[in-house]
């Protein structure tokens, strides 16, 4: 809440008296909205501005990845700064989303050789420009490689500006969209996501975490 | 056919010159991969021989590791077979094909069995990525079919191969001079962006992105530049 100047709050109908002091705008969606994919469209489709930039609850901060230590930055100035720049690079490069590298603060992750990450988009704080892609309402949990796989198909790429990311926890709690998780849940949605996007999707299992991958090529091997 | 395995001195063994391997390196992470094994459990896939040749058929890796590590000597499997039929021998130890396959669930319980009881081998054996080579199923396990959500008819997985010529990639131009700076943002008809949604301010600065292809016609279009511009 705090790293933005103007943050709109959404949430479930049933959740809004939770939020009734929360001295920020909150604009409910309907209950039966659940899932982050239909959860994320409703909201494409309810703002008519030509920019979205959904960052989910659980971020704390924006983290500066490159150099020796990670920099944190909590000024909602400069994250405006960050996300506005990012913006005008997607559109500049005519494509409809963007994001920050998944790998918190390390790093230790960050290849200076290669700041920028064509292939995958990452949730956690996401943009979108216009409304040429939709959200798969099928897809609950994995919206955003979802998301990057319908982007490299459509659009050929996306665009994650990888010096920047997003602090944020990894789910642990209850509430939100915890409803769409479990174990059955997540089994169908990977069964239909391996379905729909056949080879270009990796799974990797964790310790405690399923990540995926977008097993997609935009490079050709070139011997420069 | 039994296999003669004796100590041979490194001083008798040549790497083949003809080895197809990328030769790795300590920085690399196969190298380490490959030394946390030998230090774990130690050298229990020995170097292959040719006593003929005095080739090394099998093993390169290790040995280097072995040298690093002060050693002189190792147990090798030796062999005596002429160059032709070494180099067969060579690719076929390294072939992935003649490995067989995994058996995706047996796989998948292995992983998660040594992941849970030695994680600290589990990553130095590198072995996350093989979660990611096969089609595991979840934990606990799911018949075809289970839970299957409906689809609608013709969804499956589309083609999303690269084209050929496809390619996408960047170039970060740096400049150190305002008058550079200014000249390459005229050229390029680079300008303010305006943000209209944005309350308070026009603008927040400029465009920066240029299309490469659009930049290289324009270099080539130039009067008096070459179309390939010199190095340096």
């Amino acid at each position: 809440m705090k790293l933005f100047k103007h943050p709109i709050v959404c949430v479930a109908e049933e959740e809004k008296e939770n939020y009734r002091d929360l001295g920020a705008e909150v604009v409910t969606h309907p209950n039966e909205v659940t899932g982050l994919g239909r959860l994320r469209q409703w909201i494409l489709d309810h703002f008519k501005a030509r920019v979205i930039f959904q960052c989910n609850d659980d971020v704390r901060s924006l983290y500066c990845v490159v150099g020796f230590r990670p920099r944190k930055i909590v000024d909602p100035e400069a994250i405006e700064r960050i996300i506005l720049n990012a913006a005008n690079i997607c559109d500049g490069l005519g494509i409809s989303c963007f994001s920050f590298s998944p790998f918190q603060d390390d790093v230790r992750k960050f290849r200076p050789q290669k700041p920028f990450s064509l292939t995958r988009l990452e949730g956690a704080m996401l943009g979108i420009i216009g409304r040429k892609l939709k959200y798969d309402p099928n897809v609950s949990q994995f919206d955003d490689v979802d998301l990057s796989l319908e982007c490299c198909l459509k659009e050929r790429f996306c665009w994650q500006d990888s010096r920047f990311a997003a602090e944020h926890n990894f789910i642990t709690k209850g509430g939100g969209n915890t409803i769409s998780r479990g174990l059955e849940n997540t089994k169908r949605e990977l069964q239909y996501m391996k379905r729909k996007w056949g080879p270009y999707l990796g799974v990797g299992y964790g310790k405690e975490v399923i990540s995926l991958k977008v097993k997609v090529e935009r490079n050709q091997d070139l011997d420069v | 056919m039994k296999p003669v395995i004796q100590e041979i001195p490194f001083a008798r063994i040549n790497p083949a010159p003809y080895n197809p391997r990328q030769r790795l390196v300590p920085t690399d992470h196969e190298y380490q991969t490959i030394k946390n094994s030998v230090k774990e459990f130690g050298l229990v896939e020995l170097l292959v021989w040719n006593k003929r040749t005095g080739n090394l058929v099998s093993g390169h890796t290790r040995l280097d590791i072995l040298k690093a590590d002060g050693e002189k000597v190792a147990s090798c499997v030796v062999v005596d077979l002429s160059i032709e039929k070494e180099k067969a021998l060579n690719i076929t130890l390294n072939n992935p094909n003649v490995s067989g396959h995994w058996e995706d669930v047996s796989l998948a319980n292995l992983l998660r069995e040594i992941e849970a009881e030695m994680p600290d081998l589990y990553d130095g054996l590198n072995m996350a990525p093989l979660t990611q080579e096969v089609d595991l199923p979840l934990r606990g396990g799911l018949e075809d079919g289970e839970g299957e959500p409906e689809f609608e008819e013709g969804i499956g997985p589309p083609d999303m191969e690269l084209l050929p010529y496809e390619h996408y990639d960047y170039i970060v131009l740096f400049f150190k001079d305002s008058r550079d700076f200014l000249a390459a943002a005229d050229y390029f008809g680079i300008e303010k962006v305006k943000v209209p949604a944005y309350v308070g301010k026009k603008t927040i600065g400029l465009g920066r992105v240029v299309d490469g292809g659009k930049f290289l016609d324009r270099i080539k279009r130039s009067p008096g530049r070459d179309s390939k511009p010199k190095a340096g």
